[in-house]
């Protein structure tokens, strides 16, 4: 880490000319695939936070690896959402150095990002109830940021999305027949196209950071963003596995899915066809069901063989229960 | 079916976590170690006193990642005595349902080896009552062992989804 420390100084006083020191350096969670740290750093007038991000040293064995669109592309995307007023960390400064890689640095926000704290804390009982309606309006602001800017970005449609997935689960080899169900139920039931808008990915409880004043405070984890159907983003936050036990609130564990479809339908001008959302609802909760498989592919590679990340697998029946609940019994 | 990871898995998991862990504790965990690491199917008693090591000798001087891995050591150790006590009646209903269902015999995972394929070749109709019966109740066993605290799973047991 003293090392780390060594090599980020000069960057630094890049871009703060009157840094005097590196305080402190402190990893944080979150990202798949990219490390994020939090570096403290002192000037003569006063201390401040700023956030590091960087593609890890050594291999990304991750199976969904070839869906990242590394550290630079993240950077870029977040610096254009910047500018088409979706709230993300404002971005400092890119790299590519010789030392420490590619990365990138951005500005630090306070707030919650876990998912658990968001839904059951007292500290957000009055800000939980204007969550969903925020949210529908930054998935609206994140769907208006013309595709014309991006080069080279992945596309990929529901046809996509099952085709992906669909190989993921043959790969792994377990006979699922709920899942084949669901499969199955998918490929009969594809939306018409649609343009196809700029998508984050994985908009869901978890990658927010939500404060008390200013309820999305920044969307992070621009990780697999690519270009795709909009109804993605607007059911995968919706997903039983990101309501953290909070079921009666579709969307995040703390919210409506009509005051989230409203304010989208307000901030986009287009209408919000249900039919079409609970079809990515559906194929969201397939899609995070065979994710719980892949962790038992990265466990049985060696890759990592930690007893969480074995023990995720045995999550991947939420989704069946889920999927169940959404395809066969319904009310 | 049994779900997957196998509890073999899941068990020598647990084993490499505790080779791992650097502190001194009361007891000797060698022999706990070598007991998950062991090819027998596994006593649930021998499961249950690991539990108790867990919870009572190891999680109160654990910090930081640590002592999450030993929660999830934990739940995952419950998971595998909920196995080893329920699945052999699970398993037993479901081949009935198949065999009548497929009107054919085999093993449970030919069986569903089976069933999934003729989902996928449209050999049999989604809106089959006693497809949909069969999936709902292997699913909410499924559950009873794997996740029995999860939402989804509470929320059939209040809606009386029919169960094994």
């Amino acid at each position: 880490m003293e090392n780390l420390k060594n090599n980020l100084y000069p960057i630094i006083s890049d871009f703060i000319p009157n840094i005097t020191s590196i305080k402190s350096l402190q990893r944080l969670s979150g990202g798949s695939s990219n490390e994020s740290w939090k570096v403290t750093i002192s000037t003569k007038e006063s201390d401040q936070d700023i956030v590091f991000r960087r593609t890890p040293d050594g291999n990304i064995k991750d199976e969904e690896s070839n869906n990242f669109v590394g550290v630079i592309n993240e950077a870029n995307i977040m610096d254009l959402a910047y500018q088409y007023d979706v709230p993300v960390p404002k971005i400092l400064k890119v790299i590519d150095d010789k030392d420490i890689g590619k990365g990138f640095f951005m500005e630090f926000i306070n707030g919650e990002t876990l998912g658990n704290r968001i839904v059951n804390s007292e500290l957000f009982n009055s800000t939980r109830p204007k969550l969903a309606s925020r949210c529908g309006e930054i998935i609206a602001r994140i769907h208006n940021i013309p595709v014309s800017k991006l080069d080279n970005i992945r596309t990929s449609d529901a046809n996509g999305e099952i085709t992906r997935y669909e190989e993921a689960y043959r790969n792994h080899g377990q006979q699922i027949p709920v899942f084949e169900y669901a499969l199955s139920w998918l490929k009969d039931n594809i939306p018409k196209e649609v343009p196809l808008k700029l998508v984050h990915g994985d908009f869901r409880n978890g990658n927010l950071i939500i404060s008390k004043n200013d309820y999305v405070s920044a969307v992070l984890d621009w990780e697999i963003f690519h270009i795709g159907d909009p109804y993605e983003d607007l059911s995968w936050i919706c997903v039983n596995s990101w309501r953290f036990n909070k079921i009666d609130l579709p969307v995040g564990g703390f919210g409506n899915r009509e005051d989230m479809y409203q304010s989208y339908e307000e901030e986009s001008g287009e209408k919000v066809d249900r039919n079409r959302a609970k079809f990515w609802e559906i194929l969201g909760t397939l899609k995070w069901g065979i994710m719980c498989l892949n962790m038992i592919e990265i466990y049985r590679s060696g890759y990592d063989n930690s007893v969480d990340r074995v023990s995720i697998g045995r999550r991947s029946s939420e989704t069946e229960i889920d999927l169940i609940r959404k395809l066969i019994v319904q009310k | 079916m049994r779900s997957e990871p196998s509890i073999y898995e899941i068990l020598d998991a647990i084993a490499n976590f505790l080779e791992d862990i650097k502190v001194s504790v009361s007891v000797n965990l060698n022999q706990y170690i070598l007991l998950l690491k062991s090819e027998n199917p596994p006593e649930i008693s021998s499961l249950e006193e690991i539990v108790d090591i867990i919870d009572n000798n190891l999680i109160p001087l654990l910090e930081g990642h640590n002592r999450f891995f030993a929660f999830v050591s934990k739940n995952s150790l419950k998971i595998c005595i909920r196995e080893v006590k329920l699945i052999d009646n699970y398993e037993k209903l479901e081949k009935e349902r198949l065999n009548k269902i497929l009107n054919t015999d085999g093993d449970v995972k030919k069986l569903n080896k089976d069933l999934c394929e003729r989902i996928k070749n449209k050999k049999i109709d989604l809106k089959d009552n006693s497809l949909k019966q069969h999936l709902i109740k292997t699913t909410m066993a499924k559950l009873s062992i794997d996740q029995p605290k999860y939402s989804g799973y509470l929320k059939a047991l209040d809606d009386n989804y029919p169960k094994d």
